[in-house]
C-alpha cells in the first residue's frame, strides 16, 4: 500500500465545528514543502491558511472551493509523486472521518478544554491544550477573548502547555473588574492566577491591551519570556477613536466597520465574527468593564513613552491602524520589532502561521 | 452555546430577573398551578410550561396564581407596577386581553403622561399570539397592531430564542407597560442562547440577511418563512435583506428607510389582519419617508381580512405562505408571476 496522508478540515480551537475551503493555493500533482500554503479555510471567525506539516505531492484535492467540511473530514490526499490513481481512490473510500480530540487522546496528549478558576473572587475562564512542564499564558486585547488565539494555539500546543485566559469583563470570565480596573489590578489578578494554577514562571503573550498587561506581569519577574502582539505600551500612538466606536457600536453594520479596522483586509471580518461581538457586548456587564478598561488604555497611551521593563519579542502588522509600531522600531534595549506583512492589528489572525512561528521562536530563545 | 427552545430562553429570562431583582414578581392563571389544591406544587408552569420551575425558587408571594379573571390580573399588575413592583403578567392568549383593555389602555398605558412624567409602570404584560396550531379563531389572532396603536406601551414581538431572552429581560428592566407577545409556533424552535444575562435595546432591528436587491421586513413567526425565501432566492442570485424589527413599537424606522434606500424595493409580511396593521403601516411610512427611493409599489404579504380558520387546509392558505413571499418578491422585481 502506498504511503499516504490525509490532510484534513483542521480544528482551530474549542468551539470551531467545520469549516468552509475557500480556495485552493495549488493543484493536483503540485509538490508540496514543508509549510506551503496549501488552502484557505473559512471558519465563523475569519479566513485563516493551511499550511503542509509535512512534505509530499499533493495527489488528490478532495474537498471543493466552497464546499463546508466538518473539523477532521478529508480536504486533501499528500504522498510519493506518481502513486497509483486507484489506490488513491482506495485511500479516499476508506478514509473514516476521527474526531479531533479523540485523535489528541490517543496520541497522549490531552484534548482541549475550557476550564474555570475562582481567583480574587472572580471566576475566571480559560482555554487550555497541550502538555509540557513550560506553560504559554496568552492574554488577548480590549474587547476580545481567549478564542483570538484559535489559530495560533494549536502549533503551540504542540509543544507546550498552553492557557489562554478570558480576562476580567471578558468571554466566559465574570464581567466584573478586580479592584479599580486599573493595569495594576488586571495584572495582579493575572498573576493571582498564575499562582492560584500553580504555573510558576510562564511564557507570556500578550495582544494590544493585553499585551500591556503581559509586560506588567513580566516586570515582577514572573516570566520566562515575553512575546507581545501589537502591544498597547505606555505612551503609544493609539487610536482613541476605535475604542469609543467600539464600545458604541449596537447595529451590525456600524460594527462590521469597526471592526474592518483591525484588520488588513476587510473582507476577511465575517458576518458570524460581527454577530458574535455584538452578542458579547450585550451580556450584563460587558458594556461598564469596556468603559472603564477604554479609560485605562487611554491612560496607558497618555503616558510618557516607556519601553518594556523585561526584554520582549514585539510583532506588528505592517497594517495596524490602532496602535502604530515605535518608529525606527525603537523598543529599548534588549526588545526586538518584528513587523508581519498583509497583517492589520491581528497578526496571530491574519497572519496565523508566521506569527506562531514567531512565538514558538521567541519562547525557545531563538529571538530573530 | 448551548442551544435552547423559545420556552426555555423566556424561562430563563424570567429567571434571571427574579434572582436578580426582589421587585419581580409573576402573576397569572396557572403560573405555578396547584394553588390552593392538595396536588403538585408547581403542576403547571402556565398553559405551556414557560413559567415552570420558578414558584419553588421565588415562591408563592412571587409567582402569583389567578383565579381565571382576565382584567384582574391586569388591574392587579397594573397597580403593583405603579407601587414599585414589577410584574410580569401571563395572559394565555392574545384573544382574550379584550376584557381587559381598560386597564391596560386607558390605565397602565396613561400613568406616565396623567401624572406629569412622575408615575412609572415597570409593567410586563406576556400573552401568546399566531395561528398555525388549529386553535381557531378565537385563540389564534395576531393583535400587536391594536397595541401598537395605543400610545404608552411598548410592543415587543421574538422571532426566535436569542432575541426572546433579551428581549424579556429588556422588558422587565424597563419602566413603562410593555406588552411582549409570544407566537404560539415558535415555543420549540431552538437557537444558540447565552448562559448568561443579556438584554437587547427596544427599537434596534435585526438585520437576519443583508442584500442589495431588495428589502423584506417581516414579523415574529414570518422571519422564519421569509428566511427560507431569502435563501432560496439567494440560489438565483437575488439578494435580499431581511429586516426583523423586533418591536413594532417603538419602531426602528431608520433601518427600513436607510435599507430601502439601497434596495428600492419593500416586501412586508405580517400575520395581523391587513387593515390598519403593521404592513400597512410600514408601507405607510416608507411611502411618506421614502418614496423617492421607491422603483417598485411596496408589497404587503398578509392574511385576508377574515377571521383565522379552524380547517388545517383553510388555516395554512390563510398564513402568508413562503410562495405567496416568493410571488411578492418577484413582483416588486418586475418579474412576472402567475395568477393567484
Amino acid at each position: 500500500m502506498a504511503d499516504l496522508t490525509a490532510l484534513t478540515m483542521p480544528k482551530w480551537g474549542l468551539s470551531m465545528e467545520e469549516g468552509t475551503l475557500a480556495s485552493w493555493h495549488l493543484a493536483e500533482g503540485d509538490a508540496v514543502n514543508e509549510g506551503a500554503e496549501i488552502a484557505d479555510i473559512e471558519t465563523s471567525k475569519l479566513l485563516n491558511t493551511l499550511e503542509a506539516r509535512s512534505p509530499g505531492t499533493l495527489l488528490r484535492l478532495v474537498a471543493q472551493e466552497g464546499e463546508t467540511l466538518p473539523c477532521g473530514a478529508l480536504i486533501a490526499v499528500l504522498g510519493e509523486a506518481g502513486t497509483d490513481a486507484e489506490a488513491v481512490d482506495a485511500f479516499v473510500a476508506s478514509f473514516e472521518v476521527v474526531e479531533p480530540d479523540a485523535e489528541d487522546a490517543e496520541d497522549g496528549a490531552s484534548a482541549p478544554a475550557y476550564r474555570t478558576a475562582e481567583v480574587d473572587g472572580l471566576t475566571l475562564h480559560y482555554a487550555e491544550a497541550g502538555e509540557g512542564d513550560e506553560v504559554v499564558l496568552l492574554l488577548h486585547g480590549y474587547g476580545g477573548d481567549s478564542g483570538n488565539w484559535m489559530f495560533v494555539s494549536e502549533e503551540l500546543a504542540s509543544v507546550h502547555r498552553v492557557i489562554a485566559l478570558d480576562l476580567p469583563g471578558h468571554g466566559g470570565s465574570d464581567k466584573a473588574l478586580p479592584g479599580s480596573g486599573s493595569l495594576e489590578d488586571v495584572a495582579a489578578l493575572v498573576q493571582a492566577f498564575i499562582a492560584a494554577e500553580g504555573l510558576g514562571a510562564v511564557h507570556l503573550v500578550g495582544h494590544s491591551f493585553g499585551g500591556a498587561v503581559a509586560e506588567r506581569v513580566a516586570a515582577t519577574g514572573a516570566a520566562r519570556s515575553l512575546t507581545l502582539v501589537a502591544p498597547l505600551l505606555p505612551g503609544a500612538a493609539l487610536d482613541r477613536g476605535y475604542i469609543a466606536d467600539f464600545a458604541a457600536a449596537r447595529r451590525k453594520r456600524e460594527l462590521r466597520e469597526v471592526l474592518t479596522r483591525l484588520v488588513a483586509d476587510a473582507d476577511s471580518i465575517s458576518r458570524d465574527m460581527v454577530e458574535d461581538v455584538l452578542r458579547t457586548k450585550r451580556l450584563d456587564g460587558v458594556g461598564e468593564a469596556l468603559a472603564r478598561l477604554g479609560e485605562v488604555a487611554g491612560a496607558i497611551a497618555n503616558e510618557a513613552p516607556r519601553p518594556p521593563a523585561t526584554a520582549a519579542l514585539a510583532i506588528w502588522g505592517e497594517a495596524d491602524r490602532i496602535i502604530l509600531p515605535p518608529s525606527g522600531g525603537n523598543l529599548g534595549k534588549g526588545s526586538t520589532a518584528v513587523i508581519v506583512a498583509g497583517a492589520g492589528h491581528l497578526p496571530h489572525l491574519e497572519r496565523a502561521a508566521e506569527t506562531a512561528r514567531l512565538v514558538r521562536a521567541n519562547i525557545a530563545g531563538e529571538r530573530p | 452555546m448551548p442551544r435552547k427552545t423559545y420556552r426555555q430562553a423566556i424561562n430563563e429570562a424570567l429567571d434571571c430577573e427574579m434572582a436578580r431583582d426582589e421587585n419581580v414578581i409573576v402573576i397569572g392563571e396557572d403560573v405555578a398551578g396547584g394553588a390552593g389544591g392538595s396536588g403538585e406544587d408547581d403542576a403547571y408552569g402556565g398553559v405551556l410550561g414557560v413559567t415552570k420551575g420558578l414558584v419553588g425558587k421565588y415562591g408563592r408571594a412571587r409567582v402569583i396564581d389567578t383565579p381565571i379573571t382576565e382584567s384582574a390580573i391586569m388591574g392587579a399588575a397594573a397597580g403593583a407596577a405603579s407601587t414599585g413592583l414589577r410584574p410580569v403578567a401571563e395572559l394565555m392568549f392574545v384573544d382574550f386581553l379584550g376584557v381587559c383593555f381598560d386597564q391596560i389602555f386607558n390605565q397602565a398605558a396613561k400613568f406616565r403622561y396623567m401624572f406629569g412624567g412622575k408615575a412609572r409602570t415597570p409593567l410586563v404584560i406576556r400573552s401568546m399570539i399566531g395561528a398555525g396550531m388549529s386553535a381557531a379563531a378565537q385563540h389564534s389572532q395576531a393583535l400587536h397592531p391594536i397595541f401598537t396603536h395605543i400610545p404608552g406601551l411598548k410592543v415587543v414581538m421574538p422571532s426566535n430564542a436569542y432575541d426572546a431572552k433579551g428581549l424579556l429581560i429588556q422588558a422587565i428592566r424597563d419602566d413603562d407597560p410593555v406588552i411582549f407577545l409570544e407566537h404560539k409556533a415558535l415555543y420549540d424552535t431552538q437557537a444558540e442562547v447565552p448562559d448568561e444575562a443579556y438584554a437587547i435595546p427596544f427599537g434596534e432591528a435585526e438585520f437576519v440577511t443583508e442584500g442589495d436587491d431588495v428589502t423584506i421586513v417581516a414579523f415574529s413567526a414570518m422571519v422564519a418563512r421569509a428566511k427560507a425565501v431569502a435563501e432560496d432566492m439567494e440560489k438565483e442570485g437575488i439578494e435580499v435583506e431581511l429586516i426583523d424589527p423586533r418591536t413594532t413599537s417603538p419602531l426602528d424606522e431608520e433601518a427600513i428607510l436607510e435599507s430601502v434606500e439601497r434596495t428600492g424595493r419593500l416586501v412586508v409580511v405580517d400575520e395581523g389582519s391587513p387593515r390598519c396593521g403593521m404592513a400597512a403601516d410600514i408601507a405607510a411610512l416608507v411611502a411618506s419617508k421614502g418614496f423617492a427611493h421607491l422603483k417598485a409599489p411596496v408589497a404587503m404579504v398578509t392574511p385576508p381580512h377574515t377571521p383565522v380558520p379552524f380547517a388545517p387546509n383553510l388555516e395554512a392558505a390563510y398564513l402568508p405562505s413562503n410562495e405567496r413571499i416568493a410571488a411578492a418578491v418577484r413582483s416588486v422585481l418586475g418579474e412576472t408571476v402567475p395568477a393567484e
